[in-house]
């Protein structure tokens, strides 16, 4: 049998890396992508203070106003042991009684102070594993944009410098060509998803030092797998698909347009579900944001807002029947495969049959 | 086909949309032939020579490199300079040598070395490609090209944007590797480049070849002898001539008259009888000019398909 003497993968494969390091673009999208996610993955935590002084001011007003000997309203927040009539706040010349002030003062303490810790409890709004699930959410979505971004600059790059053509006229067959393209991508993809996570917990890390949290800030390795494999399937999937339109329309600037609108419809689509109305939403099932939501909603919960309340449930009620809104993680992720493997598919074939115009 | 054929394209066909941009292009190059494609911008000579490294594809026709149909194997054995070099602008030359060259085997820093001072970029080598002038980047692209040491080479438009100099300089490099029996493919609109190199021609025009062969040949066959005179009575001269059945001009202040040189005698006769003497009479060189304008004066745009 003949022995391939064709250019050995390898061999474009240590160029394209080579050039990867040194080529400026990709140190300036990794600097801009970990500021913009330190910056927005640090919002949700910034409402942390006002939300515990907003408690402190109303504790304080009730001991202020204990203090005047005013009735104290907490309604059916006392605990069961206590009665107000037994425990009568002024006497009769309307003096106030220091130690049922002080049982009063206690009761206020002891109803206030629970909830201050809750936010950063296991399980609260603040907690470290909480801001991790919500900083999730943003890092994701410069994590897709910047995932493109590389991909359109990686593929459109040997377009545009001539260096397909050096290589094809050179003897280098163009799958192998693409093949190494899509590796050095994988790479990219590897590095930034790492990276991303590296930014996320470092950030929410700082914020929860911040906190004057009872339990310490502790990293489950459980969900930091979960962080990794999430970013890393969905950068390798978007820059696949950045790839297919990079290679489609073979030139920058048509390219990272396309691939930008592509993103923004697609993270917009990440919180559409069948459940909600409009266009989008009935079409919603079929598209790639769509499933990478469901793969979000099923690993880190139900997206909450800031007062705590959630919204984008996993099921609604209609009529006497329970629809589920995401679809579950069994599914999503072979179909969110599927789609990145049909770009990177489409991309291969598509290179190796288009013309490579001087 | 003789196995000794270096390149051999076969009713080569291309078309961008409704555009024919190459229409059934046969050419056939032996080794140690300078083959030159000569046609203006557009008549598809970058097309051709994109087909034939498999750049684009064809819509029909096959390219046979070396005796066998071309396959990514055998363009290991051809040296190309185009317009779009291709090199890493953040990268010396040097280093798109080593990093480009390193694609079929270790490369041989020496052989670097010694390339780069054959083009003259030694003193520039570390310097990054895109702070080359026009000139020095096809400089670095005919050290890519030779790096192998390939058989055969391929020049597409290799002097274009480049000053009166480096144009010296690159038609010098393409006649020493010539004078080494390499085999060259030289596609340029520029008649004075393929007269002074090739020795074969094809010309297009409309994606179409209008005329091929040796370029001697072709020289000898589009322009029939002139004869240049300088002589007493420049128009009694003419109308002499015309009576006696030649074609005769007046050129500045001299008579033109087409005729081989065996007619040398007759002319002179012709012209003493009438009592006009000859101080001075020269064979004029027919050139390229003429075997392109006859080639290409009578032919067509072809219609765009509906």
């Amino acid at each position: 049998m003949e022995k391939c003497s064709c250019v050995p993968v390898f061999q474009l494969l240590q160029l394209k890396l080579s050039k990867l390091f040194r080529n400026l673009a990709f140190w300036l999208v990794a600097v801009v992508m970990i500021l913009l996610t330190s910056y927005f993955v640090s919002v949700p935590a910034n409402s942390y203070h006002p939300r515990v002084e907003a408690t402190q001011i109303s504790l304080q007003a009730i001991l202020d106003s204990i203090d005047n000997g005013s009735p104290v309203l907490m309604g059916d927040k006392y605990p069961d042991w206590f009665s107000p009539e037994e425990y009568p706040l002024v006497d009769l010349g309307g003096a106030v009684i220091p130690e049922n002030a002080e049982i009063y003062k206690q009761i206020a303490h002891d109803y206030f102070q629970p909830q201050i810790d809750a936010l950063t409890a296991e399980g609260g709004e603040y907690s470290f594993s909480h801001l991790i699930d919500k900083g999730v959410r943003q890092a994701i979505v410069f994590l897709v944009i910047f995932s493109m971004v590389m991909a359109v600059i990686v593929i459109t790059t040997g377009y545009h410098t001539g260096s397909y053509r050096l290589m094809v006229s050179r003897g280098a067959k163009r799958s192998a060509i693409i093949f190494t393209e899509l590796i050095t991508l994988a790479v990219v993809s590897v590095i930034y998803s790492v990276l991303s996570t590296l930014i996320l917990f470092s950030i929410v890390w700082l914020m929860y030092a911040n906190f004057e949290a009872l339990s310490p800030a502790s990293i489950s390795l459980l969900q930091t797998v979960n962080v990794v494999w999430v970013f890393l399937l969905t950068s390798l999937v978007y820059m696949a698909i950045a790839s297919l339109i990079a290679t489609l329309l073979a030139s920058s600037t048509p390219a990272m347009l396309g691939s930008l609108v592509f993103a923004f419809i697609s993270l917009g689509l990440f919180n559409t579900t069948p459940c909600d109305q409009g266009l989008l939403a009935g079409v919603s099932s079929v598209t790639l944001g769509y499933n990478i939501g469901s793969i979000m909603h099923g690993v880190f919960g139900p997206i909450s807002s800031a007062n705590g309340s959630s919204f984008g449930g996993s099921i609604v009620v209609v009529g006497s029947q329970v629809q589920q809104c995401f679809r579950s993680l069994n599914l999503a992720v072979p179909l969110v495969l599927v789609y990145g493997a049909l770009a990177a598919t489409l991309t291969y074939f598509n290179f190796s049959y288009k013309d490579l115009k001087g | 086909m003789s196995e000794e054929t270096i390149l051999k394209t076969e009713d080569l066909t291309k078309r961008f949309g409704k555009i024919l941009a190459l229409d059934r292009l046969d050419l056939e190059i032996l080794p140690g032939q300078v083959f030159g494609l000569l046609g203006p911008n557009g008549s598809g000579k970058t097309t051709a020579i994109s087909l034939i490294l498999g750049l684009i594809r064809p819509n029909s026709g096959k390219v046979y490199l070396f005796g066998e149909e071309r396959k990514p194997e055998n363009l290991k054995r051809v040296g190309v300079v185009m317009d779009s070099q291709g090199f890493y602008p953040n990268y010396s030359g040097r280093d798109n040598l080593r990093m480009f060259g390193s694609l079929h085997k270790p490369v041989d820093d020496r052989r670097v070395d010694e390339v780069l001072e054959l083009v003259g970029l030694t003193n520039r080598a570390h310097s990054s490609f895109k702070s080359y002038s026009m000139g020095m980047k096809q400089r670095l692209s005919i050290a890519f090209a030779i790096l192998d040491d390939s058989e055969f080479l391929i020049f597409d438009e290799p002097t274009n944007g480049m000053d009166p100099e480096g144009i010296a300089e690159i038609r010098s490099l393409i006649l020493q590797f010539a004078g080494q029996g390499k085999t060259i493919l030289l596609a340029s609109h520029l008649l004075v480049e393929v007269e002074q190199v090739c020795t074969h021609l094809a010309i297009l025009k409309y994606g179409r070849v209008v005329k091929q062969g040796e370029l001697q040949q072709l020289m000898l066959e589009a322009g029939r002898s002139e004869l240049e005179m300088a002589v007493t009575d420049l128009e009694k001269a003419v109308a002499v001539l015309f009576d006696a059945g030649y074609n005769a001009r007046i050129e500045n202040t001299r008579v033109v008259v087409t005729a081989h040189e065996g007619q040398a005698q007759h002319v002179t006769a012709v012209l003493a009888e009438h009592g006009l003497f000859i101080s001075e009479m020269k064979k004029r060189k027919s050139n390229l000019e003429s075997v392109f304008l006859e080639a290409t004066r009578r032919q067509q745009a072809p219609k765009r398909l509906t």
